[in-house]
């Protein structure tokens, strides 16, 4: 059965083949040679779903993983401080469902803390998907441009609570329109 | 079907390796190291901090093969050492391999280099049954090793696989969902914010009563839909956000809880979201 199938597949090649081994550029031999080694050791393909993001070696090979200075102020701190702003949404989501609205005053409380949990809440995606210690650079384009969009998105809020109704009103209004 | 925690999984998996060592070994390691050919018939541990094959030795069985430097040769004053791999029982197989597994590649999933080139390498390599198969080893000092441990190191694999998780925890894990429901809304939120600074620039109209009045526009079962494309979400997120702050002050963190309290956060959440959507 196989040896039909390679018959087959010779004569395709022959068929289809243009350039001769000596006319492949130099870097095409020596990769069909190692693949060709390489290929008779392999009996599952490679999937690469998810291609490991570039990497450097920190002295030498046996050294161990550097660990980050500690600070709480990036640690338990930061933690802390990310719950307290959940949890004080918990109040600010349930007024407007039993008051009708809020007032202007914590409307903009709601916008803001939403905000700063939006923000903190990118940060913690950017942290886990672009690590700084495999791609520096990227990580703080992303940082600095999520402060850019942060400040940009506080500056829109706040054309939009002076200007308009305010954002429960605004979504009261469209829910029930 | 029994739930297998990551840590069982990796028992399970590890079994499997160490019964199909043959292609575990050869597929795995080669695939981890897609450069290194010199030792790739080794099993030995001492890949690949050293720098040149010893003579490996056969399996319990006598299935498998041994190998021995059988020729060396001086070039560029440098130790070329070529390994001959003896095979003994299932050489006509091994030999075979090269092509039946370009074939099986082409069949089975496509994959550009080998679609490509398969024709060319099956000429360029003419198949054989003879049952010696050269291997190039070459002498490295030991700093050129090391180098090339570190350039190895490179190329280490995403760890830990996305496959070793648990299929409940990954699909219908709260953890995840709150990430993805969260970031959607606060997306949202950021481009709805952008466009309404930029909207008298553009000449848009964002304020509310205009989105009223587009939303307003819009047929019932649109209108339906859209608000439990929302609502559905924004339910997930509150009520999920109450029981992660719960896990985070020690409350129902029991394994068992938590696996609970995920499948009621479904029911909960949907049943919030045909309320907001349609009751309110």
């Amino acid at each position: 059965m196989a040896s039909i199938a390679r018959s087959s597949l010779l004569r395709q090649a022959a068929s289809t083949t243009k350039f001769s081994a000596a006319t492949r550029p130099a870097f095409q031999q020596t990769s069909i040679a190692n693949a060709v080694r390489a290929t008779a050791f392999h009996t599952t393909a490679r999937r690469d779903l998810l291609p490991p993001l570039p990497q450097r070696v920190e002295g030498t090979v046996n050294d161990a993983s550097p660990v980050p200075p500690t600070s709480p102020s990036h640690g338990s701190y930061h933690w802390t401080f990310d719950r307290l702003v959940a949890g004080s949404l918990i109040p600010l989501t349930v007024v407007p469902f039993a008051a009708g609205s809020l007032n202007p005053t914590l409307d903009a409380i709601l916008c803001a803390t939403i905000l700063i949990h939006s923000h903190t809440g990118f940060q913690n995606i950017i942290i886990d998907y672009v690590p700084a210690y495999r791609t520096p650079r990227a990580r703080k384009l992303f940082m600095w441009g999520l402060n850019a969009a942060t400040v940009v998105v506080g500056l829109a809020l706040y054309e939009f609570e002076t200007t308009d109704v305010g954002i429960t009103e605004t979504i009261k209004r469209i829910w029930t329109a | 079907m029994p739930r297998l925690s990551a840590h069982d999984y990796l028992k399970k998996r590890k079994g499997k390796r160490e019964k199909f060592w043959w292609s575990s070994h050869l597929s795995g390691d080669q695939a981890a190291a897609p450069n290194q050919s010199m030792h790739s018939n080794c099993r030995g541990s001492h890949w690949p901090l050293e720098p040149r094959c010893r003579p490996c030795r056969g399996d319990s069985d006598g299935q498998l093969y041994s190998a021995g430097i059988i020729d060396l040769k001086s070039r560029n004053r440098r130790t070329i050492a070529t390994l001959l791999v003896l095979c003994c029982q299932p050489t006509t197989m091994i030999a075979q391999r090269a092509g039946l597994t370009a074939l099986r590649r082409v069949a089975g999933k496509p994959n550009a280099f080998f679609a490509a080139n398969v024709a060319k390498l099956a000429l360029a390599q003419p198949l054989t049954t003879s049952q010696i198969r050269p291997v190039a080893t070459q002498k490295i000092s030991g700093d050129e090793a090391r180098a090339l441990l570190a350039k190895q190191r490179l190329n280490r694999p995403v760890s830990p696989h996305l496959d070793i998780y648990d299929k409940q925890q990954t699909w219908f894990g709260g953890s995840a969902w709150q990430r993805i429901t969260g970031s959607a809304f606060s997306g949202g939120l950021y481009v709805f914010a952008t466009a309404y600074l930029a909207a008298p620039l553009l000449g848009w109209h964002l304020e509310s009563a205009s989105l009223a009045a587009a939303f307003g526009a819009l047929p019932l079962a649109a209108k339906g839909a859209l608000k439990f494309l929302v609502a559905w979400p924004f339910a997930f997120h509150a009520f999920n956000g109450v029981r992660h702050l719960l896990f985070d002050i020690g409350v129902g963190f029991k394994r068992q809880t938590i696996i609970k309290t995920g499948w009621y956060l479904w029911g909960a959440s949907i049943v919030g979201g045909l309320y907001l959507a349609f009751f309110l």
